[in-house]
């Protein structure tokens, strides 16, 4: 029989759901999820930049600027030069929906919800 | 003034008490349980609470919240655990005493306890959310940026471009995968070949594989997430052509699910267990992936040919099926007229 694979059980949560974002209207709700968005892949980026070593960076700019011709090649090159580079930014992701429900979760028992 | 700092203290403490067991048993530890909790049978009212005057705690708790911000934003990696765990407790306390403070000024507006919850729920959803979760991200991201070196610092900004051209409908899809965890789900079932670890780089830093992949065959699993419909029928229009592909996929796939769960059921010739595992099929099918498929695809008799042989002739020698569901109470009509369809195609599509 097939192993699956481990999965941190934050990174299943609906997020949508547990901050309330279910409630918003429409228009205020794909608003949300843009925000969220825009929060998730500067996380990311924020600790795999701090993570990058000084120099590698002109190198990571010619992938980048080759991303046309060669699709995938700045994620590529991010996971050869960074560490356990896929873990990292999961993580990143377990760490916002841990913390941001966390958050939600304190201001609603303090509200008595 | 002493007295209301050592106040202060004091409430931290008594915070810090209540968050501890949480953080460390999952539950409660009975060795710090507020004693005001079982001698009154409720918490005591804060100073803050009694007076009405909230302004020094709240004062108090921004003032940790930046403080414990700035250090987490320039923590050296081997700290960064303990920095976090201070800033998230920070941010927990400082939305705490906001909605304390609105629940005061709610209750002395002489509103309803309902009436309160109602609108506390709707600040927490709203103010509470865009200030401390949205907004305290964004100043955290942006102190972080701040303490980069320029070179990184052009290198950052050069790859959030990359993320910020895509259009909202993209990003969105790729957010709500991620933020519902639907993507994760799918990926550890191993679709796409693609490991769940490998999922979020792949979506954030090769959006366009993401996207051509995995990212529309997951739209069909956000029924029943909390997504508005608006919002799912945006992101359908702007990937008409994978959308449809991926329908029928799910389609059959459901279909030759729930066909299984009938056959065996025609097989063991049904009893009252049986009927409810077609009540728990037919809800995965109605409410489920299903759900989101055009009924006009069941007239596509080519999708429906993937049906296998023997699976068909089980449906077809069952009947009493129809019968069975109807039996069933849980089940809604528009689901029953929705798997009499089903059947009524699979029939028509082999003869």
């Amino acid at each position: 029989m097939t192993q699956l694979p481990q999965i941190d059980p934050v990174l299943m949560r609906n997020l949508i759901r547990e901050l309330g974002m279910d409630a918003l209207e429409p228009q205020e709700q794909e608003r949300t999820i843009q925000a969220v968005g825009d929060i998730l892949f500067q996380r990311v980026l924020l600790r795999i930049i701090d993570m990058l070593p000084q120099e590698v960076m002109l190198q990571l700019s010619s992938a980048m600027e080759s991303e046309e011709q060669n699709p995938g090649a700045t994620l590529q090159f991010l996971r050869a030069h960074i560490p356990n580079f896929d873990v990292v930014v999961t993580a990143e992701v377990a760490e916002f929906k841990e913390d941001a429900i966390g958050v939600m979760d304190a201001a609603r028992l303090q509200a008595e919800l | 003034m002493e007295y209301r700092e050592s106040q202060l203290r004091e409430q931290e403490r008594a915070h810090e008490q209540r968050e501890e067991p949480e953080r460390s048993h999952g539950g409660a530890n009975w060795e710090v349980v507020d004693l005001r909790t079982i001698t009154q049978g409720m918490v005591a009212p804060t100073p803050a609470e009694a007076s009405g005057d909230f302004s020094r705690e709240r004062e108090h708790a921004l003032a940790t919240l930046e403080q414990t911000r700035a250090v987490y934003a320039g923590v050296a990696e081997h700290e960064r655990s303990t920095a976090r765990r201070d800033y998230v407790s920070a941010k927990k306390r400082y939305a705490e005493v906001l909605v304390s403070e609105k629940k005061y000024a709610l209750r002395a507006a002489g509103l309803s306890e309902e009436s309160v919850k109602q609108q506390l729920a709707a600040y927490i959803r709203t103010e509470i959310f865009d200030q401390l979760v949205i907004g305290e991200e964004q100043k955290l991201a942006e102190q972080r940026a701040a303490a980069l070196p320029e070179e990184k610092r052009g290198l950052l900004r050069r790859m959030y471009d990359g993320w910020s051209q895509l259009t909202p409908v993209k990003k969105g899809l790729i957010t709500t995968a991620i933020a519902t965890g639907t993507a994760f789900a799918a990926t550890a079932m191993g679709r796409e070949g693609m490991a769940a670890v490998e999922l979020t780089g792949v979506a954030l830093f090769f959006s366009k594989s993401f996207l051509t992949g995995l990212g529309v065959d997951l739209m069909t699993g956000f029924v029943g997430l909390g997504i508005h419909s608006a919002f799912q029928k945006k992101i359908e229009s702007d990937f008409h052509a994978q959308v449809e592909r991926e329908r029928q996929r799910t389609f059959v796939q459901s279909l030759e699910f729930t066909s299984h769960k009938y056959r065996d059921l025609l097989q063991r010739k049904g009893n009252a267990e049986n009927v409810s595992v077609v009540a728990t099929a037919l809800t995965m099918l109605a409410t489920g992936r299903a759900c989101g498929i055009g009924l006009d695809l069941l007239s596509n008799t080519s999708a429906l040919r993937a049906v296998s042989q023997s699976t068909t002739a089980a449906l077809q020698s069952g009947p009493d099926i129809m019968g069975k569901v109807n039996d069933v109470e849980t089940i809604g009509k528009p689901f029953k007229s929705f798997f009499k369809r089903i059947l009524d195609t699979v029939k028509r599509s082999n003869d």
